[in-house]
């Protein structure tokens, strides 16, 4: 987070004053969060106990699928990273983007591996 | 007063030399107002010690390597013995000093001071990972009193998990501990960057060595969970004899090196960007000119943080990873080399025209960019499928790594301390001894490594006790040189303790450096500045006045807040 | 104009911060940088599971269908519920309303403790079935006719047999999952048994420390710790890590217990 004005410490003040601006979210609010959250369990479940037949990969990006979305609403609206600074929101970015590297290229190596030979 | 250059922030008058003065090393005293104490700079001289000793300590295992070396047929020790010195040089080396050397110390003490903040955000972390760091250090000692390991720093199983019989369950736990001291540093670093900054303290006007912590800090929380999680799967293996790397159960030892590399090849930039960014800070003092291209250096350590962990592969390339894997790592390691690049031609440019002066951090800063430069460039030839076939697992990688890692981070390293040091004790050390020491360390590296490349280059293989006898000459010139570097290092601990007494008092800012660090006092007050300092200026204006500068900045406001000294602004 | 003018208490923040706020957002902040290190380490063991998941899947559906999933369903929802608890313990410390927030922590506490419990049980289970990794190998008796003189006779051949293997067929038989076990590896169900205890385990590892921290804290409330509301952002902090627990809950149940064919009829504790 960066200074208004540079030189004027009084500003700085100010600047983190705002955080002060976010009370935690009401029992209403929660609840309806709750509810979501219980629902996407509900969802992974009916998506666990669902045979796919010979589509168990499907099972498994489906389970995946629900499973994300309900941490993400975990995230967002109980965690409150929706109204989080932009240095936060950059952290979590940065946690899903380096996952995603480490995801990214081991996997690579797996898929690649049978392709060829020296 | 007008200056011939202009700080960062209005500099501390210097303290009457008849009056005694309270600061941070003598507002209390006793072992235990070190052992608790949550200040950063005490904290700083805690790493600097246990690190010291723990370099002492993995030198004295290299000692051994290079003694046994003299003849071709390992008559000093034993074959399994070697195989221990060789990892212990290693682990040590690596975990207990390279890694926390610069973030612990230089790291601890001056960050906060030059963003001007009174701490590191969370001071009790901040001594609590001391504290984990030594009990990770307890466990290493450990390692190396039951009879220490075998199996290389890089612990592949299933050699390290099944079939070692040495004690790998302790040092992995020590490199476990350690890493969580490793990540609670950098985590306190990338907090304190992020909330601590004085007012003006922009993120263009951080210094060079703010934005090296920050890179390194990136590195050291992102990639040591892995590594821990890693060591953690291979202890499970080593303790109950089954583990997912065990390829028995048709499990794949190369998933370890993969996990093990996803750390350890962002690990090894965590052991050279400090020191470029201690280098970054020098070569512009010493020159008196502004460095050249502040945001290409800056942007370029946090390039190198993240590319680098794009190629871990290129450790791999004879492991059993794909052809393809391996072509995409070759490619994606040239990449990493481009921001290197980048920053050794911006020293360079800053180096033009300069107003040079050789003084000791100066001529380390100088070895630093020479010995990098050819690790550097060496690093692509392993870094190139077809040439890495030839050199894997020979003494050229040796030659190379110990060029970016011992010519890179430990002379950036050197240069800090000496550069920091009259800040750190207020005391100046000899002119002589500390050029002395640096040409000595700078003459006997090139004697100890330049032998490595060719010896490694004709074929003789990494970590074998016992070479072919056409290689012993070779070997011969490398353990001199491994002795004259000895000397060396052993002088600046003469001459560095000897100033605590015997040094004359250095002034709060010896090196006329424009960084806010220098504008405190030496040694600086418990809370590192009197008043919270208000930053006006980028961070290397060597080439203009204070006049220049300040004549252009509005007075501060004066609504009950500090507000600096407005007497240089009348 | 001091913080603590601000807002009408005598709270006083740590000596090297300029202002509350800056205080209570680098707690926070603190707290998310080390969540993404949380991430990068379970990150770790997962991609580990993913590559091994997508080279044998059908050895890694037969060890998910030798477990038993109703525990882990109870605990998902426990541990969900105990997200809304530390929550509402959030929201009762910035209120200053303290019963309230002990309230919350003690709810949390309890549910937290269940979970512990019933993976206890369930981990219990898991030993008694006997679907713990093993090289152990039995050597057992094994019938085959053969035709000796023209007479067809039965001999009992001496072989080596996997402990771990026959103990997998029989959790798979009672499942009603014999077809399973035919097409599956026993070797390289066993990787996947080492991954559902690490993942687990390290799982569990966090909420015991969760749990200490979230019984401290409990403790704090009651000698008035938290009678400055300004300290409410540590319960924030906590509730934030606990979340984290939760969600690392929620890759683990489709991973492990629901990666593999589950039916209603084989449900237990």
């Amino acid at each position: 987070m960066s200074y208004a004005d540079p030189h004027d410490p009084a500003a700085a003040a100010e600047n983190y004053a705002n955080e002060l601006q976010h009370p935690p979210p009401q029992i209403g609010y929660l609840a309806t969060v709750y509810a979501v959250l219980v629902g996407f369990l509900g969802l992974a479940l009916i998506v666990g106990f669902t045979d796919f037949g010979e589509y168990q990969g499907l099972k498994v990006l489906c389970a995946l699928g629900v499973a994300g979305t309900q941490a993400a609403v975990l995230a967002l609206y109980m965690m409150e990273l929706r109204k989080a600074d932009r240095v936060t929101a950059l952290a979590a970015g940065a946690a899903l983007f380096w996952t995603s590297i480490l995801f990214g290229i081991t996997l690579t190596d797996y898929f690649t591996r049978h392709l060829g030979a020296i | 007063m007008n200056l011939d250059y202009a700080p960062q922030c209005v500099p501390a008058p210097e303290p009457d030399p008849t009056k005694p003065r309270v600061h941070y090393l003598n507002h209390a005293y006793g072992w235990l107002s070190w052992l608790f104490t949550v200040d950063h700079k005490r904290i700083g001289i805690l790493y600097l010690v246990t690190v010291t000793i723990f370099f002492a300590a993995g030198a004295t295992a290299a000692a051994l390597v290079r003694l046994n070396l003299l003849t071709p047929t390992s008559e000093l020790l034993p074959l399994d013995a070697y195989n221990k010195a060789f990892t212990a040089h290693g682990t040590v080396m690596l975990f207990l000093f390279l890694i926390p050397v610069v973030p612990g110390v230089l790291g601890n003490f001056f960050v906060p001071m030059m963003i001007g903040a009174k701490d590191m955000a969370f001071p009790k972390i901040n001594l609590l990972s001391w504290y984990i760091f030594m009990l990770g250090a307890a466990f290493f000692l450990w390692t190396l009193l039951s009879g220490g390991i075998d199996t290389g720093w890089t612990l592949y199983p299933p050699y390290s998990s099944q079939y070692s019989h040495t004690n790998v369950l302790y040092a992995g736990l020590g490199i476990f501990v350690a890493g969580f001291s490793s990540i609670l540093t950098g985590l306190n670093i990338i907090v304190t960057v992020h909330k601590m900054r004085a007012p003006g303290m922009t993120w263009n006007r951080l210094p060079l060595f703010i934005w090296a912590m920050y890179a390194t800090s990136l590195i050291q929380m992102l990639a040591t969970p892995v590594l821990a999680v890693t060591v953690l799967l291979l202890a499970v293996e080593r303790v109950f004899g089954i583990g997912i790397f065990d390829p028995t159960l048709e499990g794949d030892p190369i998933l370890f090196q993969h996990m093990f590399w996803f750390y350890s090849h962002p690990a090894v930039y965590v052991m050279i960007i400090p020191g470029m960014g201690v280098v970054s800070e020098i070569i512009t003092c010493f020159s008196r000119k502004n460095i050249f291209g502040y945001a290409a250096i800056a942007w370029s350590s946090v390039g190198i943080a993240v590319v680098g962990f794009l190629v871990w592969g290129h450790h791999m390339f004879l492991s059993g990873q794909g052809y393809y894997m391996g072509m995409l790592f070759s490619f994606i390691t040239m990449l990493v080399a481009v921001p290197s690049a980048i920053k050794v031609f911006n020293w360079t440019a800053t180096l033009y025209k300069g107003s040079i002066t050789f003084e000791a951090p100066m001529l380390f800063s100088l070895g630093f960019i020479a010995l990098f430069t050819i690790g550097g460039v060496t690093g692509l030839y392993l870094g190139v499928m077809g040439t890495d076939i030839h050199l894997h697992d020979t003494y050229f990688v040796v030659a190379h790594f110990h060029f970016t890692m011992v010519g890179g981070m430990m002379l950036g390293w050197q240069a800090g301390l000496h550069f920091w040091w009259p800040k750190m004790t207020g005391k100046m050390y000899s002119d002589f001894w500390s050029r002395l020491s640096a040409l000595t360390i700078c003459f006997g590296f090139f004697v100890t490594f330049i032998p490595q490349f060719i010896a490694g280059y004709n074929g003789m293989p990494r970590r074998s006790p016992s070479y072919a006898p056409e290689y012993q000459i070779l070997n011969v010139i490398s353990t001199a040189g491994a002795f004259i570097q000895g000397i060396g290092y052993l002088m600046p601990v003469f001459y560095l303790t000897g100033s605590l007494i015997y040094g004359r008092p250095a002034g709060n800012n010896p090196w006329r450096a424009t960084g806010l660090e220098w504008q405190t006092t030496s040694p600086p007050p418990q809370f590192n500045f009197d008043e919270t300092p208000i930053v006006t200026c980028g961070p290397y204006e060597y080439s203009l006045t204070s006049d220049d500068v300040y004549k252009h900045i509005p007075v501060p406001s004066t609504n009950g807040v500090h507000t600096g000294k407005e007497g240089v602004h009348a | 104009m001091s913080a603590a003018a601000h807002h009408g208490s005598d709270y006083h923040y740590a000596h090297h911060f300029d202002s509350l706020g800056q205080q209570q957002s680098t707690v926070r902040f603190g707290m998310w940088l080390f969540l993404v290190t949380e991430v990068l380490f379970f990150g770790g063991i997962m991609s580990a599971y993913t590559v091994y998941r997508t080279m044998y899947p059908d050895d890694f559906e037969a060890g998910s269908a030798a477990l038993n999933p109703l525990a882990a369903i109870l605990n998902s929802f426990l541990l969900l519920t105990s997200s809304l608890t530390i929550t509402l313990g959030v929201r009762a410390a910035f209120d200053g309303d303290i019963a309230g927030l002990r309230k919350w922590l003690m709810a949390t506490i309890l549910l937290g403790t269940a979970f512990l419990g019933l993976k206890a049980n369930e981990y219990y289970t898991d030993v008694k079935e006997g679907l713990v990794p093993t090289k152990a190998e039995d050597v057992i008796e094994v019938a085959k006719s053969v035709t000796v003189n023209g007479h067809d006779t039965i001999v009992y051949d001496k072989v080596r047999s996997s402990v771990f293997a026959r103990k997998l067929e029989h959790v798979l038989k009672e499942n009603e999952h014999e077809q399973l076990f035919e097409k599956c590896n026993p070797y390289r169900v066993q990787l996947f048994f080492l991954f559902y205890y690490c993942m687990t385990g390290l799982h569990v590892l966090h909420m015991v420390i969760g749990l200490g921290l979230l019984v401290w804290q409990y403790i704090l409330a009651g000698n008035g710790f938290f009678n400055f509301k300004e300290r409410y952002v540590y319960v924030e902090a906590m509730s934030l890590y606990w979340h984290f627990v939760d969600m690392v809950w929620m890759f683990l149940l489709p991973l492990l217990y629901l990666a593999g064919p589950h039916s209603f009829d084989h449900l237990s504790l």
